[in-house]
């Protein structure tokens, strides 16, 4: 998603990223991948609890994950150190100011994101509502 | 309730520990609101 970028802010939106674990992992992320989106991090998962993101061990090791995760190796992708609660999932949503939710995507289990084409997708759709309101 | 008024009371921490308030982020601005499993 973060390779989207540009496309997003071209559409006129924020990508701002939200991961697990402690301020220092924030820093270490945004220097070793270059990260040019807001970061923050939610040490007690308070927001993932609140936006209804899954956590547990069955959703982490399903065979679907089990699966990407040999894929992936085979083609040499060795997962880093883990930081940060290994067990809690993610999700994406697009928001707009008054609290709009316009997207929502929680994700199943570990590799399961939806593709930078949806995320863009959603917000062109945004985009062409705005401008068909303008012209009505 | 909907997610982003579940979320917009709840801080989150920026990378030198201060904390900001999730809905600030939204006031103003369209965001694609992402959370990762874990860095690294």
């Amino acid at each position: 998603l973060r390779d989207a970028l540009p496309e997003i802010r071209h559409r006129g939106a924020e990508l701002i990223i939200v991961g697990n674990g402690q301020p220092q992992h924030a820093i270490d992320f945004r220097d070793s991948e270059q990260v040019e989106s807001p970061l923050y991090v939610d040490p007690e998962l308070h927001a993932y609890a609140a936006a209804g993101l899954k956590r547990g061990l069955r959703s982490s090791l399903s065979p679907g994950v089990i699966l990407r995760g040999l894929r992936a190796f085979g083609e040499g992708k060795r997962q880093g150190a883990t930081m940060g609660d290994p067990w809690q999932q993610g999700g994406v949503f697009i928001i707009r100011p008054g609290n709009r939710v316009e997207f929502t995507y929680i994700s199943e289990e570990a590799g399961d994101h939806p593709s930078a084409e949806a995320i863009l997708s959603a917000l062109d759709k945004l985009g062409r509502k705005k401008g068909g309101a303008a012209r009505r | 309730m909907n997610v982003a008024k579940r979320l917009e009371n709840i801080s989150v921490l920026d990378p030198t520990g201060r904390p900001v308030r999730l809905g600030d982020l939204w006031r103003d601005q369209l965001v694609v609101l992402a959370f990762i499993r874990h860095f690294g």
